[in-house]
Parts: C-alpha cells; structure tokens; sequence
C-alpha cells in the first residue's frame, strides 16, 4: 500500500487516534474542561469561535458519550448552561494525548 | 492536507483556544500595585524595625489576598468559567512566600540580619515569588518579578530610598500589566 505521509511511521498509533476526540473541536472542548473545572456554552463558543449549530452538536456528542456533563443554572433570570469534564472524559482524554505524544515522538 | 499536516492544524487550534481561555482580571493588579505602592515606601518613612511595617502588612496582605479571590471569582463567572483549582493553586503559591518570609524573620531573632535586610529579604523572596508565578501560572507576572529583583538590589546599594523606588516601580510595573492585558484581551475579543 502507498503511503501518504513519510512523517508518520505508524499506522497503529493513527489507528488509535481514531474516535469522539478526533474532531479537534471536540479535542479542544475536553482540554479546556481539563484546564477549567466548568465553562459556559457561550465562553465555549466565545473561546472556540464556532457557530451555535457546529457547538451545540459537538456538545451533544461528548455529553451522550459521557465525557462531560450539562448543568443548567440561572444568571440574571438567563438560562446558562455549565459544562464539566467526567473521570471518563478525563481519562479518554489522557489516553488520547498519550497516542498523540507517542505519533509525534516517532515523526521526530 | 497529509495526515500529519492535518494533526499539527488540529493541535494549534486546541492550543490557540487554551491560550485564549485565561481571563485578565485587571483589578487584581492594580489593587496590588496600591497595596505595594503604601507598603513599600513605609519601610523609608517609618523606619526598617518599626511595628508599623508588622501591623500594615498583618493587614494588607491577608486583606488583598481575600479582595483578589472575590475578584477572581466574579470575573470567572461573568467570563463563564469557575477555576477553583488554578485558584487553590495560585493561594499555595503566595502563601509559600509568605510563609518563607516568616521563616526568614528567624533570622533577626538570632541576630543574623538587621531590620533592613530582612525588608530587602522580603522584597527578594517577593522577586522569586513573581517570577516563579510567571514561569508556572501568569506569564505576565515573570517581568514583575525582574523588576523586583532589581528593586532588591537598589535596597542594597541605596538603603535610604530603596524601598520605595522598589514600592513605585513594583507599582508602575503592575499598572503597565494591567493595561497591556487589558490590550490583549480586547484584541483577542475582536
């Protein structure tokens, strides 16, 4: 088979980059809930740039698969949704960092 | 786009949104650039060894360091973030200086320095504190810490004045990283 990139030595290591955090929006969402212990829809979307639409869904995805979890509160009678990181999503995250340092250790 | 190609644009949008989510509390700054702004010079007009220094400080510092969490906690929630931890953080970081710069008073009880080297201690233990809080936590912080290194060694060589050039550029530094995180975040907002 022809190989596309000479950077990249392993395709088992791309193999397991494969999943929810391929999406760099959703890679983004976890590392800044890593960072922060909760963030707003609308700081996400403030810090990501990216429309209600592309957000919302991203959001849904990582919350059905149990990454992060929505709490719902109230600021000045306005709904504001929280976002938070589970030890899953955590973890998930760890993981896919440690298979990202591994790909570019080896590209060099 | 090569895979590769594909991945070193995935990782500089994560890493572009990390840089982007730390809010500037310019507040913060400038409260303690009034704090040093009194404090500092205090130890010129009142002298080295007067209690005056003890009861301010007692005051102040513990004062400033409850006024700076209120101000990061509302500017986290009208940003739309809660960082409790970088918070516990950032409290075990100055609380380590203070705690050595108590330490460091065990050194006029045996008789080892004067009241006007542990004013200088201070400032010096201030220095690593800031710079070490800019190597770990706030990037803008490390040049707050140059600029007290360099007070300390004005309070070495210019005992009479040291401490308040120390005071008003300690200040000066903080206004000035007030406002050019003020300019940043405006930037980044538009």
């Amino acid at each position: 088979m022809q190989r596309t990139d000479p950077d990249i030595d392993s395709v088992e290591e791309l193999g397991a980059l494969r999943g929810l955090l391929e999406h760099r929006v959703r890679l983004a969402i976890c590392v800044l809930l890593s960072a922060h212990d909760s963030m707003s829809y609308s700081r996400l979307k403030q810090v990501l740039g990216e429309t209600d639409g592309s957000l919302g869904t991203h959001l849904r995805k990582l919350e059905d698969s149990g990454h992060l979890v929505a709490e719902k509160s109230f600021r000045d009678r306005r709904p504001v949704t929280w976002y938070e990181l589970t030890d899953r999503g955590r973890s998930s995250l760890n993981e896919h960092v440690a298979n990202l340092a591994k790909l570019i250790d080896r590209a060099g | 786009m090569t895979e590769s190609a594909s991945i070193k644009d995935d990782l500089a949008f994560v890493r572009a949104a990390a840089e982007g989510s730390s809010v500037h509390v310019p507040a913060i700054y400038l409260l303690w650039a009034a704090i040093c702004l009194v404090g500092f010079p205090l130890v010129d007009v009142v002298g080295p060894g007067s209690s005056w220094i003890g009861i301010y400080w007692t005051i102040a510092g513990p004062l400033g360091g409850i006024l700076t969490w209120r101000l990061a906690v509302q500017a986290g929630r009208r940003a739309g973030q809660a960082d409790r931890r970088t918070g516990k953080r950032w409290m075990g970081h100055f609380l380590a200086f203070f705690g050595a710069g108590l330490l460091g008073m065990g050194l006029i009880a045996s008789g080892q320095l004067s009241w006007s080297g542990v004013s200088s201690l201070w400032i010096l233990l201030l220095a690593l504190t800031y710079f070490l809080a800019g190597l770990h936590l706030e990037r803008r912080l490390m040049s707050i810490g140059v600029v007290l290194a360099a007070g300390y060694l004005v309070t070495l060589y210019l005992p009479e004045y040291g401490a308040t050039t120390a005071g008003v550029a300690v200040a000066t530094a903080l206004v000035a990283q007030a406002w050019l995180g003020a300019r940043a975040a405006q930037h980044a907002a538009d």
